[in-house]
């Protein structure tokens, strides 16, 4: 059997180098029919059902970020025999820090503040809250899930969290002000809730009507995990009645939303165009890491980072 | 007799509430000196925020005031040798809202890293592609200069330290370095302008702070470096500032205070870009209102019944007013 090829986006090109084979078009390169195991394709964008057909059994698709489950059926491609790389722990920090960035934008209203002064209106009495002191609700303790939370306590806040993977069970319980809890007290009793779970396609939203309405009027939600992972008809009707003080949103679904979608509207959300983990030096790495696991995988037949 | 406290502005309404019970509460019309000046011969304390100012004339025109109360840190709108030459006790805020002003810089600074207002507009008008240029940097690993290690400048570095991985140094033209603080770098400024990623002014204003940061300072920071001021305009040279951000002398900046409140329509510094502006708002959060409402009007009542202050701010002729 002959060694396997590197192939990379295009767009890669200059960051992969030899002997790696740059496409244009994922559909038109396996099409071709070129394409053979044990060969790794770095993928760049979703693959749905009829594209992984095209995927020959003992190749490997390497996808440049953590959640993949969006991106393919991983049951699915297992089921086939074509193996699925992700990266763990590539962009933590970012995507810990933009929450951050999109939590204290929204409880300090900043983008409505900045719109004031341009406009010379005088500032109001009161202006947002301090987090010190208020309750973060991390939902999902992966990674990103425990920077977060350690970022909220550096912040002085208390840290409720949930948590289902054993691993996140054990950090939880060494980690100095983080407290375990149901995803329902979570929701009751957090000021600023953070979604940092996996989501698969075809997925029921975490957070829907009944678990958005039971949160604090006063409340705050976040999510730099997936769009799908909220009912975004449910919350964009909570964020216009009040029944939700704010949102600050990077993923949404779909992406992007269309243009008359009422959620664009809102004053009380700060949005951004799913680049949590899109700062270039983390992209970098991230692509260097995807190329990484290609080549290991073709040189070896095993990734360090390999989906099951 | 019930003594007469006049407000230059509304306050909170817990620290309202406790002026009340004991005293006989006045809202000046405006804080137009004038305006300010109608009541002094009746005023036996003042509660002044950050626009409007007490100066000599007032001082000269009130004999029964026996304290000033400023809601907030800053003391520069504040004639101190004049209050200290009629006997006014002054009292501020000082570490009141130190959170609340140290979680604004931090939501400044990120929002900038992250260019947010940019991102959000994307989002809006459904400009995917600019998601690869809005990706924006980690704060991570990177540099924060602390101008003023008061209890600001402190909380800031706090989080920076703890909470973000950042490497902080600081520089306080006021006190001298100190092992009490977070473990943090004293270095000159000169030092810190040059090494910073991100530049955080947290001085009071005072002659020697006006300008602190002008042109030659802009011009010793780096290119890509963000600066923030959630101080007091006037220690920074705005127009200068303006000209750094248009040129590319550095690559953003997060302003809370302004030369003049609110600024004028044709300030050079409203159309320079790559800027976040927030109207003053740094301390006024609702638990930081709160905080400061309460803490100036026990503090007043105290001065009244002839008891310490627990936040008097020293009298002119000691140095090292704190930020």
């Amino acid at each position: 059997m002959s060694a396997g090829t590197v192939y990379v986006p295009a767009a890669w090109a200059g960051e992969a180098g030899e002997p790696a084979v740059g496409y244009d078009s994922l559909r038109a390169l396996l099409e071709s029919g070129t394409v053979a195991p044990p060969s790794a394709l770095c993928v760049d964008e979703p693959v749905d059902d009829r594209l992984l057909a095209l995927v020959p059994s003992g190749c490997l698709l390497s996808f440049p970020g953590t959640g993949v489950w969006d991106l393919v059926d991983v049951d699915r491609a297992a089921a086939r025999g074509v193996r699925v790389s992700n990266i763990a722990n590539y962009g933590t920090d970012a995507i810990a820090e933009h929450t951050f960035a999109l939590i204290l934008a929204v409880t300090r209203s900043l983008l409505q503040a900045d719109r004031r002064v341009r406009a010379g209106l005088p500032p109001p009495d009161c202006w947002g809250t301090t987090l010190a002191s208020r309750v973060l609700g991390v939902v999902g303790l992966g990674a990103v899930g425990r920077r977060t939370a350690q970022l909220g306590a550096a912040f002085g806040m208390h840290v409720l969290a949930t948590a289902s993977r054993e691993d996140s069970v054990r950090w939880a319980a060494g980690a100095d002000g983080v407290r375990l809890t149901s995803l329902p007290d979570l929701l009751e009793r957090s000021d600023v809730v953070s979604l940092h779970l996996r989501y698969a396609r075809g997925d029921r939203p975490t957070l829907g009507r009944v678990e958005l309405a039971s949160m604090k009027s006063t409340a705050i939600l976040v999510n730099t995990g997936r769009g799908g992972l909220v009912e975004l008809t449910a919350l964009t009707e909570a964020l216009a009645s009040g029944a939700l003080a704010g949102a600050g949103l990077d993923v949404l679904d779909p992406e992007p939303l269309p243009a008359d979608h009422p959620l664009l509207a809102l004053d009380n959300v700060v949005l951004s165009p799913h680049v949590a983990a899109g700062a270039p030096q983390v992209r970098r790495r991230a692509i260097a890491a995807a190329l990484e696991n290609a080549r290991s995988f073709v040189r070896s037949g095993s990734t360090v980072d390999i989906v099951r | 007799m019930r003594p007469v406290v006049l407000l230059s502005e509304p306050i909170h309404p817990d620290g309202h509430r406790l002026l009340e019970q004991r005293a006989t509460v006045t809202l000046a019309a405006s804080v137009d000196p004038a305006s300010l000046l109608e009541h002094a011969e009746q005023v036996d304390a003042v509660i002044l925020r950050a626009r409007g100012r007490l100066d000599r004339a007032f001082f000269r025109r009130a004999p029964r005031l026996k304290v000033v109360g400023r809601y907030g840190v800053g003391v520069d709108n504040v004639d101190l040798d004049a209050a200290a030459e009629h006997g006014v006790t002054v009292v501020n805020t000082a570490g009141l809202n130190a959170q609340s002003v140290a979680e604004h810089t931090i939501a400044m600074m990120f929002a900038l890293a992250r260019r947010l207002h940019r991102q959000d507009r994307a989002v809006r008008e459904r400009d995917w592609s600019a998601r690869d240029a809005l990706g924006g940097s980690e704060l991570a690993g990177a540099t924060v200069g602390v101008i003023g290690f008061g209890s600001i400048g402190r909380a800031v570095a706090a989080i920076c330290l703890r909470g973000l991985g950042m490497r902080v140094l600081y520089h306080d033209p006021f006190r001298a370095a100190g092992a009490d603080g977070p473990a943090a770098s004293p270095v000159s400024l000169d030092d810190l302008l040059r090494h910073s990623d991100v530049v955080s002014v947290h001085v009071p204003l005072t002659p020697q702070t006006r300008h602190l940061v002008g042109a030659a300072q802009l011009r010793a920071m780096r290119r890509h470096a963000l600066l923030i001021n959630v101080s007091r305009g006037a220690v920074v040279d705005e127009d200068a500032l303006a000209a750094a951000l248009a040129d590319g002398t550095i690559a953003g900046a997060g302003l809370d205070v302004f030369a003049q409140e609110p600024p004028e329509p044709s300030t050079p510094i409203l159309s320079a870009p790559n800027t976040l502006l927030t109207p003053h708002s740094a301390a006024l959060t609702e638990q930081a209102a709160r905080r400061v409402s309460v803490g100036v009007a026990t503090d007043v009542l105290a001065v009244l019944d002839g008891l310490p202050a627990v936040r008097a701010v020293p009298k002119p002729t000691t140095t090292g007013r704190a930020a």
